[in-house]
């Protein structure tokens, strides 16, 4: 891979990380809402 | 057409099962590529489930075997057997208890989906796309979220912690980059589930993207990287 793809992918990986942490909080909230309050 | 997306889903993930079971097989003792496997076929049984119901709709024969295998399968299933594969790769004092967890739950699950009393009504026409909604007692449907919670807290926290750990050592940029796609494939198909659940048509198109971006993330996770340390970071793709 060139190696200024490779450098910009090591500084945009904590924050795709980040994004894609909240998105895994939002659907497990999600999962916690259809439990307690009967969502969907 | 969106209908017809779980007919290229069924595809991809044939060839990603074949690659991931032929690699187990090589190499018998890495039991999670064992259990990624499995999920897979789940995912697979989901999506050509799902295939079927797009080709023929609701057939009063074998329609309601057809969605309880759905169910079954892709809904309860696919995520929690892909992460205790997972769990077999990075968490190993975890992996039997919870085994044993799953495989009870997944019994369990088994008999409750295949006894619930249907009512097809809304997929006698030809839906957009499969639901349970209406269709399954609440009670059954129930089951989905608990499992999802586990498939989404190992497959996803997995690759997440993975793709961090190579990223704060900066070693195995592939496994790194491997890792995000996996989680992110991951995350898809529980988008598109639950828009689903609410009503939205938005599952087979995460499911293709799940797949898609899983095999990808596999494959770049598992390929030899060209110059990096060798202290290897405890995780990993498919090794």
């Amino acid at each position: 891979m060139d190696p200024d793809r490779r450098e910009l992918l090591w500084k945009l990986t904590p924050w795709i990380l980040g994004g894609l942490g909240l998105l895994a909080a939002l659907m497990a909230g999600i999962a916690v809402g259809v439990i307690f309050f009967g969502w969907g | 057409m969106l209908g017809y997306l779980p007919l290229v889903s069924t595809v991809v993930v044939a060839i990603f099962t074949y690659q991931v079971l032929t690699r187990w097989w090589a190499h018998r003792g890495r039991l999670h590529l064992l259990f990624w496997g499995i999920g897979l076929i789940f995912y697979g049984i989901g999506s050509l489930t799902e295939s079927l119901y797009a080709l023929f709709g609701w057939q009063p024969g074998w329609g309601a075997w057809n969605f309880r295998f759905w169910y079954l399968a892709g809904a309860v299933l696919v995520a929690a057997w892909l992460g205790q594969g997972t769990v077999f790769l990075l968490w190993k004092r975890w992996a039997k208890p919870t085994l044993v967890l799953l495989i009870l739950g997944s019994l369990y699950a088994t008999y409750a989906v295949f006894t619930a009393p249907l009512d097809p009504t809304p997929l006698l026409g030809h839906a957009a796309e499969l639901t349970a909604k209406g269709v399954l007692p609440k009670s059954v449907r129930l089951l989905t979220p608990f499992f999802n919670l586990y498939g989404t807290f190992t497959l996803v926290g997995g690759a997440l912690w993975s793709s961090f750990l190579y990223w704060r050592k900066r070693v195995l940029f592939y496994r790194m980059v491997g890792n995000v796609l996996i989680a992110a494939g991951a995350l898809s198909p529980a988008v598109g589930g639950a828009l689903n659940r609410f009503g939205i048509p938005g599952l087979y198109l995460g499911e293709l993207l799940g797949a898609v971006l899983m095999f990808w993330g596999f494959l770049l996770a598992s390929r030899r990287e060209e110059a990096t340390t060798p202290a290897a970071a405890p995780a990993g793709g498919g090794r």
